[in-house]
């Protein structure tokens, strides 16, 4: 790593505490991270190790308990309103259609009505969801209910897109064409969003999608090497340094 | 995984068995594909039909390959991918026979029981109630057919 700091999004020396029936202990211990704008970051670790306290800490949901997050070479205070979050179990309202699910991160941030329906309709078109705006989430496979999350997440029009796991509640053939689809996003020149963080505990899946893999050690977690995928998009597993990239990350999380 | 098995095989699982084929150089054996997968055969059998039936592989013998129109979807960003699927719909008899059944219709639609009443009559060989699934799932995928749940109808999509 250069030591030249990115002015886009930092950790520096982060720690989190958390505490279970009043013993105290150390999920994130001396973590330090720089993302530059444009970027696709994977993040990998052992299961429990953290992850999602990290992307939590990112988005200013949660504070760490030392060390410092900044953004646009600024301190970051409070939610970061550049950044939106893809969830793992997609997170979506049952009692609301699809088009109202879309809409319910706007909706929050108090946008016109016309605004809101622009808006809607555009992500919703995006991500290939025309044709089932009056679907309820119970109609939907895995599939349909994660492009609902997506649109709802780009709608707000983040320059960050944050993904917890997004695709390990789907079938493997699912997450193929979903993956696929999201770096066709990623690479859109009519999507705002241009810098992307997701956590996944598929390696291959890192490797896949991703600039740089960021590998994280058990608990207490801090980075314990970063990988940088130069590989040619689309990408094979077939590639020979695609197993060799695969067999370094396994042995450093295994 | 989530939800239950669904009795239709999802566009984004046909077009990811589509992806894989890909990578495999266009063209792989059934038996050796489903064990990749890690899918049973019956499941892997599913998918392969209705991927075979809209035109995008080809199954000779115990083989699997990508038609040229398989090849072609992936080259597709998502509303290529869209409009090709309705394209490919409209040459099925299930769903070409419905659109005309909708578009006879005041409204361009028909309740689901009036629906599968007459799937079951002109099409005897299929089952009622996945052939109705697939043109919810499909018919709304490729913005062909529109679905009300609360009122139980099927319409015409025109994108209104
Ligand atoms: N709000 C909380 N209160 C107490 N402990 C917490 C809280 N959130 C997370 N933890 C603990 O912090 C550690 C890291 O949890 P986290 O969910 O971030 O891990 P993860 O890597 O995302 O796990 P997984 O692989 O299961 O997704 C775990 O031990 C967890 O129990
Ligand atoms: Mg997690």
């Amino acid at each position: 790593m250069t030591s030249s700091r990115s002015d886009f999004l930092s950790l520096r020396n982060v720690a989190r505490d958390f505490t279970r029936e009043t013993r105290s202990y150390r999920a994130i211990d001396n973590l330090s991270l720089e993302v530059e704008e444009g970027e696709f970051v994977a993040i990998v670790g052992p299961s429990g190790c953290g992850k999602s306290t990290l992307l939590r800490i990112l988005q200013g949901l949660i504070p760490p308990t030392s060390g410092e997050v900044s953004y646009q070479d600024r301190p970051q205070e409070g939610v970061n309103s550049d950044m939106a979050m893809v969830f793992q179990g997609f997170a979506l309202l049952p009692w609301l259609s699809v088009r109202d699910n879309v809409a319910l991160g706007l909706v929050a941030r108090g946008r016109t009505l016309s605004e809101i329906d622009r808006t809607v309709s555009f992500y919703i078109d995006k991500v290939g969801l025309e044709g089932y705006e009056e679907a309820y989430p119970r109609e939907l496979s895995g599939g349909m209910k994660q492009r609902v999350g997506l649109a709802r997440a780009l709608a707000i029009e983040p320059r960050i897109l944050l993904m917890d796991e997004p695709f390990s509640n789907l079938d493997a053939l699912t997450s193929v064409t979903l993956r696929d689809e999201v770096l066709m996003l990623w690479k859109d020149p009519e999507m705002p969003v241009r810098t992307i963080i997701m956590v996944t505990h598929i390696i291959e899946e890192a490797i896949l999608m991703a600039d740089r893999v960021v590998v994280l050690s058990r608990r207490p977690t801090h980075v314990v090497r970063e990988i940088t995928v130069d590989l040619p998009r689309p990408r094979s597993r077939k590639h020979p340094e695609f197993e060799r990239l695969s067999d370094e990350i396994f042995s450093l999380i295994s | 995984m989530e939800g239950e098995p669904e009795p239709y095989t999802g566009i984004s699982r046909i077009i990811g068995l589509l992806k894989i084929l890909k990578e495999k150089g266009g063209a792989s054996d059934l038996y050796q594909l489903g064990v990749d997968l890690h899918l049973e055969l019956g499941e892997e059998l599913q998918i392969v039909k209705a991927a075979e039936s809209l035109g995008f592989v080809v199954t000779p013998e115990s083989d699997i390959a990508l038609t040229p129109l398989g090849e072609e979807i992936l080259e597709k960003d998502i509303n290529g991918r869209k409009t090709l699927i309705r394209e490919r719909l409209l040459t099925l008899p299930l769903f070409s026979r419905v659109f005309e059944w909708l578009e006879g219709e005041e409204g361009e639609s028909l309740s689901m029981e009036e629906l599968k009443r007459r799937i079951g009559e002109a099409f005897p060989n299929e089952d009622v109630d996945t052939s109705f699934s697939m043109l919810v799932n499909w018919g709304r995928y490729a913005e062909l057919f529109g679905y009300n749940a609360s009122r139980e109808e099927l319409y015409v999509d025109r994108g209104v």
